[in-house]
Parts: C-alpha cells; sequence; structure tokens
C-alpha cells in the first residue's frame, strides 16, 4: 500500500465523526434542538429526567413546584393545583441533590414567577460523597462543553440509538403517556400488579418485604446544607412560600441507626438554623410500618404521594391519622427523644 | 490548547502542518523553520499571553549565555562565574514561580509568622524549559556544543510537541535534526507514523486515562474513608491513569513532531514491567530520568566515590525529583521513597541476591503504586486514608455477589455489600482494572509498534478507529497530568 492510500483512508475514516454528529442533531435525544419530530425519535425515554423536567418547566407559567429525588417523581400536579390554586409543576428527578435543586431554583426565580415550593429533604441529597451522575440541562450547567461539541460523542451516539430502539419497539401507551404529560414517573410493573389485591400484595412482598434495607449514605455535609439555608433565605427575601417536608421510608430502612441519627442532626439544624418548620413523614406513623404503602424500600406509592400533598395543604392526613408531625426549634428535642426512644423500641424487636 | 482539544487537532496541527510544508515546498526553509516557531509560541500563548515573554526572555538570555561559554576555550573563574550566574539565574526563576509559597508556608509554620503567600500562577511548562536550557548552557561550558543558529535554538526550545510535558529534549539530539535540511521535506512515511502513533496517544489519554480518572478522584477526593477494596481499587486507579496519561501525552508529543520528520528520544517504555526500581527509573519519563543522572548525580559524584557517598547521591537526585514534580512534603517523600527503593536496591545486589523475575515485578509494581498514594494526594491525611484502607484497617466489604461463595468468609468480620462507592466496587470497575494491569504488563507498548509499524490496513484500521472512537469521547476537556509539572 502506498502511503498516500494510507492517508486518504485515514482520511476518509474521519467522516464518521460528523455523521456522529449528524445522526445525533437530527434524533436529537437530549432535546436540544428539537427540529426534527418523526417516529424514530418519538419515544424519548431514555432522556434525562432533569432535562425532560426542565423542558416541561419552561413551556407553562407554573406558580408552584415540587422537587425532590425520584420517591418525589410520582406526586401528581393536579393534586397540588387543586389545593393551591395554582397551575402547579412536579419538579422531581432520580438522585437529585441539594446544589441541584438549587440550581433550579435559582432559574425558576429568575425566569419564573413562583410562589410556592414543596422542597423534601433526603438526607443523600445533603450528602457530599453523594454525586449526581445525571445530565443538566444546557441552561443550568456550569461545566457542560459546548452544545455541538456534545453531538459529536459516543455517548449521545448511544442515546440516540437508545431512543431510536425504543421508538421502533416500545410505542408509548396511553397511559405512559399520562404520566409523562404531568411530569410524573410511570412505574409500568407496579400499576399493572396494582390492578388487583392478590398480585399487588405478591408485588410488595417480592419488591419491599423480602429486600434488605439500602442505605448507603450515612452523613451530610455542611456545605450542602449551608446551600439549603441559604435557598430559605432567598426564597423568604423574595417572597416565595417554602414548605419543606421529609420522605416516609420503611421502618427497616429507618432503622439503620447510623443514618436516622444523621437525618435527626440534619433535621435539627433545619430547624434550628436555618429556622424553618418541617413536616416529618417518619415518625413511625402507620405508613412507615406497612409495606403495602411502597414500590419498593424506599419508595412509597402513588396513594401516599396524594396523602403527604393532602397533608400538607389541610393539615389533616387523607390516609393514616398519624401520618406525619410538625417539628420545629421549639419542639424538636422533645420529638427527637420520643421518636429515639420508639425507634430503638423498634431496633430492639426486630 | 490541550492536544486532546478540538481546537488543537482540528485547526492548530493542521494549519501549522499545511503552512510549514507549504513553505517548504516553495523553497522558503528559513520561513518555514520560522513559521514552526511562531507557531509554537502562539500555542504557548494560547494558555496565557502574559507569560510570553518570559519564554522569549529565557530562551534569549541562555542563547546568549551559552553561545558566549561556547566560543571559550580555556575556562577561568570569570566564565566558572558566568556558568553559575546563569544556572542560578534559571533555577531563581523556576523556583520564584514554583517554590515561593511551599517556601512562605514552611517559614510561616515553623516561625508563626504570617507572611503573604504570593499565589503566582505557575507558568506552563516552566520546569521542561528551565532543564532542558539548563543543560544547554552546562554542554555549552564543557565544550559540548557548537555556535547555534538562533531560529534553529528557539525552534529546539519552544517546539510544541515537547514544550509543555516533554520529553525534556537534549540539543544534542534535537539540534542535528532541525539544521537537517533533509528533514525539510514532506516524508508520507512520516506523516503515516505520525498519524498512527497520535492516535494511540489520544485514545489512551481520552478514553483509558479519564475513565481511570473517575474512580481516583472518588477514592482520594471524595471519600471520607476506604475500606480494603474501594482503597485498592483507587490506587490502583491512579497508577493505571497516570500511566495512561502520561504515556498517552507522550505518544501524542512523538507523533505530532513525526509530522514534522523529528523523532523526539523516547520517554516512556513499560515502566509498568519494570523489574527493579532502577529498572522503572530506565522506562519512566527516561529524559528527566536522564537529566538528573546527567545533570544531577554524575556532578555530585555519582558512584565514583565511596559506597555510603553513592547511595547519598542517589538519596539526593531523588529528594530533588521529588521536589521538580511539586512544591509539597508529598512529593519530597515521594521522591525520599524511590531514593530508599533504589538504596536497598544496590545493597540487595551487593549481596548478590536475586528474586526471581515474576517476584521481582511484584515487588516492584506495588511499590511504585504504593508510592504514587503520596505523589496523588493533596495532603498527608489523604494519603494516610487511602494506605490505611489499603491495609484493611477500615474494614473489609466485598462485592454483594460474592456473598453467596465466599459467605464463610463472614467469621472474620468480612462484610457483603455495594461499600460507600459502588463505582469502586463495580463489576466493571474491578474487570477494567484488571485488563489493562494485563495490557501495561504484558502487551507491546507505542515504541514497539512504531518499530514494527509498517503502511498496510491493518495499520490504518487500527489507527482511524483509535483516533475516531477518541475523539467521539471527547465529552470533557481534562488536562494531562504532567502538566501541572
Amino acid at each position: 500500500m502506498k502511503a498516500t492510500t494510507w492517508i486518504k483512508i485515514w482520511i476518509l475514516a474521519l467522516l464518521v465523526i460528523p455523521l456522529v454528529g449528524v445522526i445525533n442533531y437530527v434524533i436529537d435525544p437530549m432535546a436540544y434542538n428539537r427540529k426534527f419530530q418523526f417516529s424514530l425519535n418519538a419515544n424519548k425515554s431514555r432522556l434525562d429526567e432533569r432535562i425532560q423536567k426542565f423542558n416541561l418547566m419552561k413551556e407553562g407559567d407554573f406558580e408552584c413546584f415540587v422537587f425532590g429525588s425520584s420517591r418525589n417523581t410520582i406526586i401528581d400536579p393536579r393534586r397540588m393545583e387543586k389545593h393551591s390554586g395554582m397551575k402547579s409543576i412536579n419538579m422531581a428527578f432520580s438522585a437529585a441533590t441539594m446544589n441541584e435543586i438549587v440550581d433550579y431554583i435559582n432559574y425558576i426565580i429568575v425566569h419564573k414567577k413562583p410562589r410556592l415550593i414543596l422542597l423534601p429533604i433526603d438526607l443523600f441529597a445533603f450528602s457530599e460523597k453523594f454525586q449526581s451522575n445525571g445530565t443538566m440541562p444546557k441552561e443550568l450547567s456550569k461545566d457542560s462543553p459546548d452544545q455541538w461539541r456534545e453531538y459529536l460523542t459516543l455517548e449521545m451516539l448511544s442515546h440516540s440509538l437508545d431512543t431510536v430502539y425504543y421508538s421502533l419497539n416500545q410505542k408509548i401507551s396511553k397511559e405512559q403517556q399520562f404520566y409523562a404529560d404531568l411530569g410524573m414517573r410511570y412505574y409500568k410493573e407496579f400499576l399493572e400488579a396494582r390492578k388487583s389485591t392478590s398480585t399487588h400484595q405478591a408485588y410488595v412482598s417480592k419488591n419491599v418485604t423480602e429486600k434488605k434495607p439500602y442505605w448507603h449514605v450515612k452523613d451530610f455535609s455542611q456545605s450542602r446544607f449551608e446551600l439549603f439555608r441559604d435557598l430559605i433565605q432567598s426564597s423568604r427575601e423574595k417572597k416565595v412560600e417554602v414548605k419543606v417536608f421529609t420522605n416516609p421510608l420503611t421502618i427497616e430502612q429507618l432503622q439503620i441507626r447510623e443514618s436516622f441519627e444523621s437525618q435527626m442532626k440534619l433535621l435539627e439544624k433545619i430547624v434550628t438554623e436555618a429556622d424553618v418548620e418541617v413536616l416529618d413523614f417518619n415518625n413511625l406513623n402507620e405508613i412507615n410500618r406497612n409495606h403495602i404503602h411502597f414500590i419498593d424500600r424506599v419508595h412509597y406509592n402513588y396513594e401516599i404521594s396524594n396523602c403527604i400533598v393532602d397533608r400538607i395543604f389541610t393539615n389533616k392526613s387523607s390516609c393514616a391519622k398519624d401520618f406525619g408531625a410538625v417539628i420545629n426549634k421549639e419542639n424538636f428535642q422533645s420529638y427527637k427523644s420520643q421518636i429515639m426512644g420508639e425507634i430503638d423500641l423498634n431496633s430492639s424487636d426486630s | 490548547m490541550l492536544f486532546n482539544s478540538f481546537e488543537f487537532i482540528f485547526l492548530f496541527l493542521p494549519i501549522c502542518f499545511l503552512g510549514y510544508f507549504l513553505l517548504v515546498h516553495r523553497q522558503a526553509h528559513r520561513k518555514a523553520k520560522l513559521w514552526l516557531a511562531l507557531a509554537s509560541l502562539f500555542y504557548y500563548s494560547w494558555w496565557k499571553v502574559s507569560y510570553l515573554p518570559l519564554i522569549l526572555g529565557s530562551m534569549v538570555f541562555n542563547y546568549y549565555i551559552g553561545n558566549r561559554l561556547t566560543k571559550v576555550e580555556n575556562h577561568n573563574l570569570k566564565t566558572k562565574l558566568v556558568l553559575w550566574f546563569a544556572v542560578l539565574s534559571n533555577l531563581a526563576l523556576l523556583g520564584y514561580f514554583k517554590y515561593s509559597d511551599f517556601l512562605i508556608e514552611n517559614i510561616n509554620q515553623a516561625f508563626s509568622s504570617s507572611i503573604d503567600l504570593l499565589h503566582l500562577a505557575l507558568p506552563l511548562a516552566i520546569s521542561f524549559f528551565t532543564f532542558q536550557q539548563i543543560a544547554y548552557i552546562v554542554d555549552s561550558y564543557q565544550g559540548e556544543t557548537k555556535e547555534y543558529d538562533f531560529l534553529n535554538y528557539m525552534v529546539f526550545v519552544s517546539f510544541f510537541p515537547q514544550l509543555i510535558a516533554g520529553p525534556i529534549v537534549h540539543h544534542k539530539e534535537m539540534m542535528p535534526q532541525f539544521e537537517d535540511s533533509g528533514n525539510q521535506r514532506l516524508k508520507l512515511q512520516n506523516v503515516c507514523l505520525g498519524l498512527f502513533i497520535f492516535s494511540i496517544g489520544l485514545f489512551k489519554k481520552v478514553v483509558i486515562a479519564d475513565t481511570f480518572a473517575k474512580w481516583a478522584t472518588i477514592g482520594y477526593d471524595h471519600s471520607v474513608s476506604l475500606t480494603l477494596v474501594e482503597a485498592w481499587v483507587t490506587s490502583l486507579s491512579y497508577s493505571l491513569q497516570l500511566y495512561f496519561d502520561f504515556s498517552g501525552y507522550t505518544d501524542m508529543a512523538m507523533g505530532a513532531a513525526f509530522l514534522f520528520n523529528i523523532e523526539l528520544p523516547p520517554n516512556f517504555n513499560s515502566p509498568y514491567k519494570a523489574t527493579s526500581i532502577q529498572d522503572f527509573w530506565r522506562r519512566w519519563h527516561m529524559t528527566l530520568s536522564r537529566f538528573l543522572r546527567d545533570y544531577i548525580y554524575i556532578p555530585l559524584g555519582g558512584n565514583r566515590k565511596a559506597e555510603f557517598r553513592t547511595l547519598n547521591n542517589l538519596m539526593t537526585t531523588f529528594l530533588l525529583g521529588g521536589l521538580w514534580h511539586g512544591a509539597g512534603w508529598t512529593f519530597i517523600f515521594w521522591g525520599f521513597l524511590h531514593g530508599a527503593g533504589l538504596i536497598v536496591h544496590r545493597v540487595w545486589n551487593g549481596f548478590g541476591y536475586r528474586l526471581p523475575k515474576w517476584i521481582a515485578w511484584f515487588v516492584t509494581f506495588q511499590f511504585v503504586n504504593i508510592a504514587w498514594v503520596f505523589f496523588r494526594a493533596t495532603s498527608w491525611s489523604d494519603a494516610i486514608k487511602v494506605l490505611k484502607g489499603m491495609a484493611g484497617m477500615n474494614g473489609v466489604i466485598l462485592p454483594e455477589k460474592l456473598a453467596g461463595p465466599l459467605q464463610f468468609l463472614g467469621q472474620w468480620n468480612i462484610q457483603f455489600s455495594a461499600g460507600n462507592y459502588p463505582e469502586l466496587m463495580s463489576k466493571t470497575t474491578l474487570l477494567l482494572i484488571f485488563v489493562f494491569l494485563v495490557v501495561v504488563g504484558w502487551f507491546k507498548n507505542s515504541l514497539e509498534l512504531k518499530d514494527e509499524f509498517q503502511i498496510n490496513f491493518k495499520t490504518v484500521l487500527f489507527s482511524a478507529f483509535f483516533f475516531v472512537v477518541a475523539v467521539l469521547s471527547m465529552n470533557r476537556l481534562s488536562a494531562f497530568l504532567y502538566f501541572n509539572f
């Protein structure tokens, strides 16, 4: 082979690079340009929730927002709307960290007219150890390269291929589309199992009761707490009301002493240093104690999400009398001793 | 402008290459060389234009002194003083930018003073071009140089493939190449070879090194404490990251230089195949080892004096080698460890002991791997955290999937879970570490591939595949580790 032929083949092979760029641009799996909408890219279910939610949020004049992690992705914005009278949106996304949430809220404060924010507390969101692996939207991303460069990546090509595959092979069902339009997560298997009592119980037994508790974060960082505290402060200054609550977990999950103690320390800082009231749904209530209310060890189900919204807005619980306890700097210590006593009792029982 | 950036690969390098050979084609050889020098200075300025006068001033100063010293046949006290003045000026410049804050911090700590730190940005490549030029003026004094043309000298110092992170080139091997008019013509064989080596280097850096970087960062920078497996994954990830980062950079430098018919000296020759520390330093950053040997170890007396003095010279050389890498006690300690390793090796050899080859390899690799902990850690506490984990002092957690067959280990307090940092315990991580340890220990390196290079379908497909995959993996810009030195 001649050297000139070698070089020509080498240069010819480089055409793969713009080809990848064109495929990614046209399929647009991250919904960056939205120039081409056709059957091959109809199902963008592989798209990161962070971007999905962001795109959804940009399209409406929302005033009421719920943030949080995957646990909160099943909160129905229509229920929030019913109670608040404000146009509402679910902005929760998987593995949300406090720094990401703060970035979103800062964005909506500038670009929207928020009046009310529901902000759940997850311990991992406050831990420095827990780094998000999600993709933030361009508008919020601090260290993202230029967008054109992202089109020229194998990572996006893999998303494009996924998009084409899912568009061809998995038509979005009406039910799935319904949840997607609401910005809610669609737990297909769970929703199907729930259609009868026996399948529901079997599902819960397999996915909740038989699973070991799992929570790999056992501390929180001061810097992330400060982000939260500053957020509360700036929201007050901007006259945006923030309602803070915790996500209910199963009793077994709560009995991981190290995590629970850290969670209590975090709550103590929140009510005393950030001076904010918290609605704690981990007060060892009926919901915590019964696996039937969960999809898995750390995710409660759709009915519970409705109860949470009802409890936040009406001070009344629609599913269990003892569901949720209001804690603040005045009552925190007594609440803590009571709950720690009960959790100890449960630990020794189990 | 990093080698692994779109700007370098698709703009700077092609424009520089085409401009150079266009001028060569028009027989404008001096203009071509000037183009190369100016392009190299542009490349340097891209990072921070305010430091351009620094490298220009350094080149003019050293060229002038070197040429003056070359002309003197019989040296006297005056020329000796000139030599010392020049060497100390170079070291002062390096010391000012690189070591001022380190010195102030230590003074503050020792005397409880509160002198403000200078917070100077380290000029890119200063450690490299300073050493390169110290070698030039010392050799000029010793009559080992001739009177070079300034343009050639400028290209020698600033030639962009080696400017930022080496190899630390020597005038004796570079100047003849720049002066050789035969090198000023387009050689397609060299273009193919250059693209071949450059592609391998880009792949090593972007695809392999940056993958291991994620795990090393979690372990060193994000962890509070590490269990046994997590700590070993952390340390091995960094050892592999550094290996592929540095060898990737070296390949890219070598490949880019080949495009201009310049062959850079070998700098990296499968160091993790070494069977002794001495062998390691003959394979790792070979041009730095050569500099330390020729301009520190031998002038100190090398091995020509008594045994104790030889050992002392070894230690001094490596303490300075550690300090060259960074202004910090962990770097000095890393240099100390390698100095101590070389001393032990020398004494061991003196007794005539020989280890079986595979044990020697294992001991050497583990020593190097453990010493890198001090090289990577940003503080003593980080280093101790990783070493404690490696010693099993923070407990042992094995991947959950092993719980079945290895359940009996539970009696020794060994647990099974995803650990605190699941990324460090994942099957993919463990598998990739194993695979690339095999690659670095048993596969051919770039120097061997270069020597065997032939123009055929196999090499073009191999090279194009590596290049395309690497370019399509350049999601984030990540600097080469040796840019910091």
